[in-house]
């Protein structure tokens, strides 16, 4: 099952520039809950966000496309083809930062099977959305 | 009757060649990472990293600036040592009783302008992260320059607010410092540096905000506004070098003098020759180049 995971802001941007637009503590929390165990693959650049997180089991990795099961986490504009996917897991911000580069999710390859509002350590509400692929 | 057939081409160039009316690069943009993609509301400069030299970092946690207004009553940049401590959380009182540099308010339809008024009385120093509602820390923006949400003054904000609820230690070194470009009472937008003392992540950047609205020209030399569509038709006219009396930039309708380095290139689409003079350039709407300053004396016998 490969997983992919991503932080949009409310106009769909993923990034400012190739960084990040914002973190929060709850929503990496909420993501290792939602792994339950299974590997979350990130890039270095990502690796603070888990520093606080002593049951996540991540993964530095540069290839995802060789990883047949597990969490890829997309920051700081990765460009990534949905097609590999089987469920894409999006946290909305709520909030307006800056970006140019917009994800959607491919509404013809996933449905949106669920969703769920939180409240993060430093944002009032963000938005859990759980999309998985169609059958064929 | 000539030069008025040449000016109204010139301005139906400019409405039919791009949506926005956009100033030029302001000093801070002569680095090589100006893009020139102007039709973007923000820019990132430097590569991204502020223009901060060392002794900028030399202040107490907490500590804020803003500069005193000018001889034409207009604001200068504010800079803060920030962190969440001094964030404001309260609703903010009323500050329709100050009429910022520039303040012409108009009102248009809001499909072309979200919520119809042009200008909003912008914090300077963003509110948010500790800004002052006071004169001085308010400047006249357009509507999207204060808040469009791809990249308006409010989105930067709110990038460096939630880093510092999120980090509630982590101190920012910001400033913000509005570039009227000569003797306009609008300013053209704004550059915004960014930099948390702490790590290297969302509250690190340095961009400058294009204080611009689509569909809507602007003379910056006065804050005036009008709809594009208002503006007449026109026909064809060339100048010769010989007979120029200045070379116009029809995007940011600035005109300069010939040798201007400022200029934009003859192979530019913005690029005008005109031999009209002084007065009744600045009569159009144009706005003489803040670097090459052209003389009105020297040229309105043309």
């Amino acid at each position: 099952m490969r997983i992919l995971a991503v932080f949009l802001d409310k106009s769909g941007h993923t990034d400012f520039m190739g960084r990040r637009q914002s973190s929060d503590r709850a929503a990496i929390d909420r993501l290792v809950k939602y792994a339950s165990g299974r590997t979350i693959f990130i890039r270095p650049y990502s690796e603070p966000l888990f520093s606080n997180c002593p049951d996540a089991h991540t993964l530095i990795c540069s290839d995802f496309q060789s990883v047949t099961d597990g969490i890829f986490l997309a920051e700081g504009g990765q460009i990534v083809d949905q097609k590999s996917f089987d469920i894409i897991i999006t946290f909305n911000w709520n909030r307006d930062y800056p970006g140019r580069q917009v994800f959607r999710v491919d509404g013809t390859l996933f449905n949106d099977t669920g969703h769920e509002d939180f409240r993060g350590s430093s944002h009032e509400k963000i938005t859990m959305t759980i999309h998985e692929r169609r059958e064929n | 009757m000539k030069r008025f057939v040449l000016l109204t081409f010139i301005i139906l160039s400019v409405l039919t060649s791009c949506d926005l009316i956009l100033p030029d690069s302001p000093d801070q943009t002569n680095d090589p990472d100006y893009g020139g993609d102007a039709q973007e509301i923000f820019e990132v400069r430097n590569g991204n990293e502020p223009y901060f030299t060392e002794s900028d970092y030399d202040h107490e946690p907490g500590w804020e600036y803003y500069s005193p207004l000018d001889s034409l009553g207009r604001e200068g940049y504010a800079m803060a040592l920030t962190s969440y401590s001094n964030m404001n959380f309260d609703e903010r009182p009323s500050i329709s009783q100050y009429y910022p540099s520039g303040w012409k308010q108009e009102r248009y339809d809001s499909s072309l302008v979200d919520g119809g008024w042009i200008y909003n009385r912008s914090h300077i120093f963003g509110r948010q992260l500790g800004g002052d509602d006071i004169r001085n820390n308010l400047m006249t923006g357009t509507r999207m320059f204060n808040a469009d949400a791809s990249g308006g003054m409010v989105a930067f904000e709110n990038m460096v607010a939630d880093h510092m609820k999120e980090y509630r230690d982590h101190e920012v070194l910001y400033r913000v410092t509005p570039d009227f470009g000569g003797d306009n009472l609008l300013a053209y937008g704004v550059l915004v540096e960014s930099d948390c003392l702490d790590c290297d992540d969302s509250a690190d950047f340095c961009v400058y905000i294009h204080n611009i609205q689509p569909g809507i020209v602007i003379d910056y030399s006065t804050g005036d506004s009008w709809l594009s569509s208002d503006l007449p038709p026109s026909q064809d006219e060339e100048v010769s070098l010989e007979d120029a009396t200045y070379i116009l930039n029809t995007n940011t309708m600035r005109f300069h003098e010939l040798d201007c380095s400022e200029a934009p290139s003859p192979d530019s689409q913005n690029y005008r020759l005109t031999d009209m003079a002084y007065e009744e350039l600045v009569d159009a709407g144009f706005t003489p180049c803040g670097t090459c300053r052209p003389q009105a004396s020297a040229q309105s016998a043309a």
